[in-house]
This record gives structure tokens, C-alpha cells and sequence, in this order.
């Protein structure tokens, strides 16, 4: 039988603390994931049976933490696909999927631990040399993430990416290691923690925006984030698991992120 | 390391049909869950990237359910605190979904799946198959005169065979029972579980095409702290 015994849990969910209104009038404060999100919920009473249930709404017209009734799908940990997300997009690929069109086995299995502490920052070599950013020559700037920084992703794995690095000095992901990942590594999924830019160049025309999405969700290879605890992994490769719900057409969906390492 | 070409995956989470309202104002249809309850999502656009970030709900409303979902609509899990901590004469050390430890919600599971018990309660020796400490998984084919949890087999399933979870099919399975007597003699299976913080999931769907007693479970609720019950996709494991 399938097991995992023996494997050791690490939580890559962050908590969210729900912001909720309960049903006695009484306020529980609430904290807000690695993007600044919050998560907020009002109580209420089932009259079938007398018990309590909190819906995924924050006040009538929002509240000082998130400024309308209803939240999204990218609230937390979530998975996307680029089905419904950006298949809008100019020159996006017509055989790209939903979430609910990938089978389970998408969301799980083996994967690499890419925790990038070792590619420290450079001096920018002339202006404009960072994607996200307007450094100058001789700034500080996150190092692009090239295949030989990846040497121990297998074929068909997930991919987990994480760095201690802030800001500008990020390690960042480019169009052609994502091709890379794509088409010679035949990634499955890519989770991406803390300090790696992978969102830029998102008001650049089209076809030339949002390269790292374009180029994963193109290919039908899904993006979880915000991860956290990569860096408490302890091995290069464990299982790792994170499903989304099985809503029909959403675009991305809340998840639990989990890695197994060996004991 | 585990490969999944030696495994079966089987989804236990129904697939639930989302209602989704599209920019250019059509409606891409769903429909409910098994208790009625609707899946709302309405398409906006992400300023920074021209993406689209669905809205969960919809302001038009549903007849039976407020503008957003609880953490009940669709296949979910449930524990005590927040849910059923405001009833009387539950015990002490009730725990929050958030408070327990990640490795309740897999393991190893107990399939049962009653053929032959059509509109009758279902008894421990109707459970011969079940482990102490087991995910217990329960379905039947009788939708409409369905087997149901007598109260006192679900104490002993709590309290004897100390199991880890109770995961069950709706429909195919009645659940809960004396949801309107009046405390503490109301809904026993709810006492019986959340009282001893063993999480319930459902409803679930497709037990009936799982081909051994025996499989790998799992379950996992979202990391939200006050969310007494959320969402989840449930998926058995099972040898090829």
C-alpha cells in the first residue's frame, strides 16, 4: 500500500490567521499571507442543527483589511493554471488548461528542493540589468537563475524555488530557464517561496508580458505560491503534495502545501 | 522515493460545477452540491497583469445561500471548536481543524461500502474491516434509503476504535441523526467525533469504484486558523 511512514511533514502553507466577525459581535484579529492578503470571514448559525459556520466574506462593503464583501481565489496558498487566468492573453496557446481539467497525479510526487541561498547578489553591469527594477550600473542585483543552478531537477518533477534574498537582489526566474524547466526538465509544477522574482515585465505588450507565466501555464505546468519553509527542508528531493479543490472553471484554488522528507 | 506509476489515484471529492460570471456578462452555468448549495466565482481582472482573479461569490445571489460560501459547500472537513463548541455537555480539549497535527488527515484507510444495508443502522459488525486508529471510509449505493450511523456505533468507532478521521459518501450514507432533539442528546456522530477531535470530511463521492478493503487516504484542510470546516479535495491511493 501507499505509504508515508516514516516521511516527516513540512508545512510550505504559511498559517493565516482569520480576521472574523463572530456572530456575538466580538472581532478576532487576523494577519495576512506572504503577498499582504488578508483573510477574513463572518460567522454564522445554522439553524439546522444549531452549529456554527463562517462564510468567506468580509463586512457588507469591506472593512479597514480588505475594502469589498468578496475575496478571491489568490488569497493564501494557491495553485493556478493558466486556463481561465490567462487565457485571454494575447497569444496564448489554445490547448491550455484549467485546474480542473489536470489530473490529480499533476499536483503531487517527487521534487526538487531549490533553495538558491548561494546565488548572492552582483553588481549590475549596466543600467536596466534586473528585470523588476531600475538598477544602475554598479547596484546590487538578484542573480537570473540559469539551468546550472537546477543541476538536481529530474525529469517530470515538481520544482520547489526558494532564496534568502530581498527585493532587488532576488535571484530571478527568466523566460529561457522556464523553457528549460519546460521542455528538457519536463517539470510538473512549480512552487516558489520567498525571495525569487518570477512576476515582471507584467505591463510590457504582449506577447512579451508576464514571461514566467506565459511560458509555465502555457505548457500546462501550474504555479503554487506564496510558499514558505523551503528553507527548512532539509533534503534536495521529498514528495511534496498540493491539490486543488475540484471546483469546475476556477482559475486557481486555494491548496495545502506539503513536503514529506525522509526522517 | 515514492513512484506514482505504481499507484492509482482515485478523487473522492465530487466535482462541483462552478456558476461563473464572465466579463463580457454571460453566465457559464454550474450546478450544486449534493445539499444544494452553489459554487459562485465571478471573473475580474488583476490590474497589475491583466489577469483574471476570480471573485468567490456573486452579487446576484442565490435563493437557498448568501452572496459568499462557507467553508461547507462542496466536499469539506470539520472539527469542533467553532463549529459545535457552542453546544452543552461537549467535553474539555475540543481542538480546532488548525490545532491538530498534519498527519490526521492521511493514512491509512478502512473501506466500507455497504451493498446490502438498504434504510438500517449501521453496527460495528458491519465494520469487522476497520483498524484501531484507521480513516474509516464509508459509502453505499442507497441514495434514497440510505444505511445511517446508529449513535452508539459511532461512539464505539471514537472511543474503542479511537479512529483518526470519519470520511463519508453522500449520498449513500446517513451521517448524522436526532439533528433537532433537543442537547445533549442531539446529533450523536458530531458529539462523537468533534467531542474526541476526529475530523468528519463529506461529502464525499466515488467510494464505490475503489477496488480493495484497504487505502491510502488523505485529506487535507486549509492552514487557517477560525475556519472550523474548509474545503478540501479528497483522494484515495490505491495499489495498481
Amino acid at each position: 500500500m501507499f505509504s508515508l511512514e516514516g516521511l516527516k511533514p513540512v508545512d510550505l502553507s504559511p498559517r493565516l490567521k482569520a480576521r472574523s466577525y463572530l456572530v456575538d459581535g466580538t472581532l478576532l484579529e487576523g494577519n495576512t499571507d506572504p503577498n499582504g492578503k488578508p483573510w477574513v470571514m463572518r460567522e454564522g448559525r445554522f439553524t439546522g442543527d444549531n452549529s456554527l459556520f463562517k462564510l468567506y466574506a468580509a463586512p457588507p462593503g469591506g472593512d479597514e483589511v480588505w475594502s469589498q464583501e468578496r475575496q478571491s481565489t489568490h488569497h493564501g496558498v494557491h495553485i493556478q493554471g493558466g486556463g481561465g487566468h490567462i487565457s485571454h492573453w494575447s497569444g496564448a496557446p489554445d490547448d491550455m488548461k484549467g485546474l480542473w481539467e489536470m489530473p490529480a497525479k499533476t499536483f503531487m510526487g517527487p521534487a526538487a528542493v531549490c533553495n538558491l541561498k548561494n546565488l548572492k547578489p552582483l553588481a549590475a553591469i549596466e543600467r536596466g540589468d534586473y528585470p523588476a527594477g531600475r538598477v544602475n550600473e554598479g547596484d546590487p542585483c538578484g542573480v537570473k537563475i540559469m539551468p546550472e543552478h537546477l543541476t538536481h531537477v529530474e525529469k517530470g518533477d515538481v520544482v520547489l524555488l526558494a532564496s534568502p534574498f530581498e527585493d532587488l537582489e532576488r535571484p530571478w526566474l527568466s523566460a529561457e530557464t522556464c523553457s528549460w524547466l519546460v521542455l528538457d526538465r519536463q517539470i510538473k509544477m512549480l512552487g516558489i517561496g520567498p525571495g525569487i522574482l518570477w512576476q515582471y515585465l507584467q505591463k510590457a505588450a504582449a506577447p512579451g508580458n508576464s514571461p514566467v507565466k506565459r511560458v509555465l501555464l502555457g505548457a500546462n505546468v501550474p504555479i503554487v505560491q506564496p510558499l514558505v519553509n523551503i528553507d527548512k527542508l532539509t533534503k534536495d528531493r521529498v514528495f511534496y503534495v498540493s491539490l486543488p479543490l475540484r471546483m469546475t472553471k476556477m482559475e486557481a484554488s486555494f491548496t495545502r502545501a506539503i513536503a514529506f522528507e525522509e526522517a | 522515493m515514492i513512484d506514482l506509476n505504481n499507484y492509482r489515484v482515485v478523487e473522492l471529492s465530487a466535482n462541483f460545477e462552478s456558476t461563473v460570471y464572465r466579463l463580457d456578462t454571460s453566465v457559464d452555468e454550474g450546478a450544486p452540491d449534493v445539499y444544494n448549495l452553489p459554487w459562485y466565482l465571478e471573473d475580474q481582472i488583476n490590474p497589475d497583469d491583466s489577469s483574471i482573479e476570480q471573485l468567490v461569490g456573486h452579487e446576484a445571489g442565490d435563493p437557498v445561500w448568501p452572496i459568499p460560501p462557507s467553508g461547507h459547500h462542496g466536499s469539506h472537513i470539520q472539527l469542533g471548536i467553532g463549529h459545535n463548541d457552542n453546544w452543552s455537555d461537549l467535553p474539555d480539549g475540543m481542538l480546532g481543524l488548525w490545532e491538530m497535527p498534519i498527519d490526521t488527515y492521511y493514512g491509512e484507510a478502512a473501506v466500507c461500502f455497504f451493498d446490502d444495508l438498504k434504510g438500517e443502522p449501521i453496527l460495528p459488525e458491519h465494520l469487522g474491516n476497520v483498524q484501531k486508529g484507521d480513516i474509516v471510509l464509508m459509502g453505499s449505493p442507497h441514495a434514497d434509503d440510505s444505511p445511517w450511523i446508529d449513535g452508539d456505533t459511532a461512539y464505539w468507532l471514537a472511543e474503542e476504535m479511537k479512529i483518526k478521521m470519519l470520511a463519508v459518501g453522500v449520498p449513500g450514507i446517513g451521517w448524522e441523526t436526532k439533528m433537532k432533539e433537543p442537547e445533549p442528546d442531539n446529533c450523536p456522530t458530531h458529539r462523537a467525533m468533534t467531542g474526541n477531535n476526529i475530523p468528519i470530511a463529506y461529502p464525499l463521492s466515488n467510494i464505490e469504484s475503489l477496488t480493495q478493503e484497504r487505502v491510502f487516504f488523505m485529506s487535507m484542510p486549509l492552514n487557517v486558523e477560525q475556519m472550523e470546516g474548509t474545503w478540501i479535495r479528497a483522494i484515495a491511493i490505491e495499489d495498481v
